[in-house]
């Protein structure tokens, strides 16, 4: 059998997660496995209770299985974290209110400055020379629907890190001194973006950040999440309670169902990007709702 | 902000309106009669109102000395609680162990009335300005490290995730997240803290009665001697310090606070 190394995967093997005291214990998750290659974007879809954010915080770190054990790319949720190499964007944008939109997205750049210290040291172990970096970083132009394997097997680049150019890139160039409660509610969650991409993490964590949004800022804030990726081919793990958001963003959508969370299935997305071009695609995009809805409901889920 | 605003109803008010000050004119007008009226029929109740005035104006460099010591005294001692208070308040957060092994304590310093110790710290630090620091500071503390406290621990849970997630030190959250958090918790306890420190000084020159300088020292020296002009200058005096002190915090937490929403819903 021909799998990827255990580098370039992420593996989520028997997860499992209680809370409550010894008594009246509650099974937010059971015995979950899942996995994933790197540079792939992935979203996690389910009812509310169903442990979403339960796996969000297990890939993240913020707490541990209680049997099972969690792989991202080689290396446990804690390595990976004290390496800056997770990035986590909650359901609400978390940013600094007294800090500039600027300096809330150089604040990941201003934490934990031993793991950059250690990641340059270990760069230019492999590149030789100082410089030779950056061209290895360079990234491969991505034709539309072109196999993902290649490009993501380079690490993330450095460029696409620089707060001002995220920003900028993200329409929000002239809002560099704003303060956060200047800006509106998708501004905060662009802001939010940009600070998750400037850590350069190998996987982003991504907690319903779009479910505050109105539709319009919703739709654009996704194309520019996508471009983004594209562009830095870090590995996306997102949750999101909306069927069209998780097939029109994913390489594949997995499906939760709760009493005790577990996957009910995974749905691999194959649909050329970008995705919202044409009729072709927006009709193979229709088919994949169905298919996910009806997988939701032979889960148990209600769907309105 | 303008000096102008849109009112919740849409009308446009103005400081300079009359509809603005003259309300507190009035008061302060019918306050003044009142006062004018005891004082006439009750000699040994007040003072008249240019008696004090007259008190104040020719024996200026008198008050503005007695004044500087107490101003002096309440603000160093202002200063080593709220210094005092931070640390304890770091170490506090910061630490379970020292939590159990310190709150204990600042309570029962808490609810031990400062004031009746002031004749204590006389008897035991003399005559000098170190016994009107300690009461000053003793009384300064407690407000701020509670507030200290509740500030530090106010991260939300979000943001904290995002700390952790980057493997944010506890130095860092400390300094990047808690205390910046804690600010506008601090504010709130200096516009408490600042008057009262004055409260503090002038009760301690009270339990050292004849010695060193002080409006404190003032009043009572004045009283024993029903020179009650006096006394309402000197009292005249501390209240203007303290008017003084609180529009200076809120000028400061203004400014510093430009990104709390304390100041983001403030109307004209
Ligand atoms: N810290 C906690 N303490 C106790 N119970 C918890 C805790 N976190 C989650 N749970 C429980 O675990 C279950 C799964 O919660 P989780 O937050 O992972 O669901 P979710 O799928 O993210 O839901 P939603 O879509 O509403 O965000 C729920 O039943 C919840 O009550
Ligand atoms: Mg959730």
């Amino acid at each position: 059998m021909v799998t990827a190394s255990d580098s370039d995967r992420l593996v989520v093997t028997g997860a499992s997660k209680s809370y409550g005291r010894p008594g009246s214990r509650r099974e937010a998750l059971a015995a979950v496995d899942f996995e994933m290659t790197r540079g792939q974007f992935v979203s996690i879809i389910g009812p509310s209770g169903c442990g979403k954010s339960t796996l969000l915080r297990l890939l993240a770190g913020l707490e541990h299985p209680d049997t099972g054990s969690v792989s991202l790319f080689g290396s446990t949720p804690a390595e990976a974290s004290a390496a800056k190499r997770i990035a986590f964007m909650p359901q609400v944008p978390a940013l600094l209110p007294w800090a500039s939109v600027l300096a809330n997205v150089k604040l990941p750049s201003r934490v934990n400055r031993r793991a950059d210290a250690r990641r340059e040291a270990a760069e230019r172990a492999v590149a030789g020379r100082p410089d030779a970096r950056r061209e290895a970083a360079l990234p491969v132009a991505a034709a539309p629907g072109a196999p993902a394997a290649p490009r993501y097997s380079q690490p993330t680049p450095r460029a696409a890190a620089d707060p001002v150019a995220l920003l900028t890139e993200l329409g929000l160039g002239d809002s560099l001194k704003a303060l956060p409660h200047e800006l509106s509610g998708g501004m905060q969650q662009r802001v939010a973006i940009a600070r998750a991409f400037a850590t350069q993490a190998d996987l982003l964590l991504m907690d319903e950040p779009f479910s505050a949004l109105d539709e319009f800022t919703r739709e654009s804030t996704q194309d520019q999440l996508l471009a983004l990726w594209q562009k830095v081919g870090s590995t996306v793990v997102f949750v999101t309670h909306s069927v069209p958001e998780a097939v029109v963003l994913s390489d594949a959508v997995v499906v939760m169902s709760p009493r005790p969370g577990h996957i009910a299935s995974i749905v691999p997305i194959d649909v050329p990007r970008p995705r919202r071009s044409g009729l072709a695609e927006s009709a193979a995009l229709h088919e994949y709702e169905d298919l996910i809805r009806e997988k939701l409901r032979l889960a148990g889920v209600e769907l309105s | 902000m303008s000096e102008t605003q849109n009112g919740e109803w849409g009308v446009t008010r103005s400081r300079w309106s009359p509809a603005f000050w003259l309300p507190t004119v009035v008061a302060v007008v019918v306050a003044g009669v009142v006062w004018e009226w005891v004082a006439i029929n009750n000699p040994y109740l007040l003072p008249r109102l240019g008696q004090v005035g007259l008190q104040l104006v020719t024996e200026t460099p008198f008050y503005l000395e007695n004044a500087a010591a107490t101003l002096s005294e309440a603000l160093i001692g202002l200063a080593i609680g709220l210094v005092s208070a931070f640390i304890v308040a770091v170490l506090v957060t910061e630490s379970g162990l020292l939590r159990r092994a310190i709150m204990p304590l600042a309570i029962i310093l808490n609810v031990t009335p400062v004031v009746a110790i002031a004749p204590a710290l006389v008897v035991a630090f003399g005559f000098g300005p170190a016994p009107k620091l300690i009461v000053t500071a003793l009384i300064t503390f407690f407000p701020i490290l509670m507030n200290l406290i509740t500030g530090l621990n106010s991260a939300s849970v979000p943001v904290l995730q995002v700390f952790e997630t980057l493997h944010a030190s506890r130095l860092e959250i400390l300094g990047r997240l808690r205390l910046p958090g804690s600010l506008p918790y601090l504010f709130a306890a200096l516009r408490v803290v600042f008057p009262l420190s004055l409260v503090g000084a002038v009760v301690a020159e009270f339990s050292a009665p004849g010695a060193g300088k002080g409006l404190g020292t003032v009043i009572s020296v004045a009283s024993a001697n029903s020179r009650l002009a006096v006394v309402y200058a000197a009292i005249a005096c501390l209240a203007a310090m303290g008017s003084l002190l609180l529009l200076v915090v809120i000028v400061v937490e203004r400014r510093v606070l430009r990104w709390h929403e304390s100041q983001l819903s403030r109307r004209a």
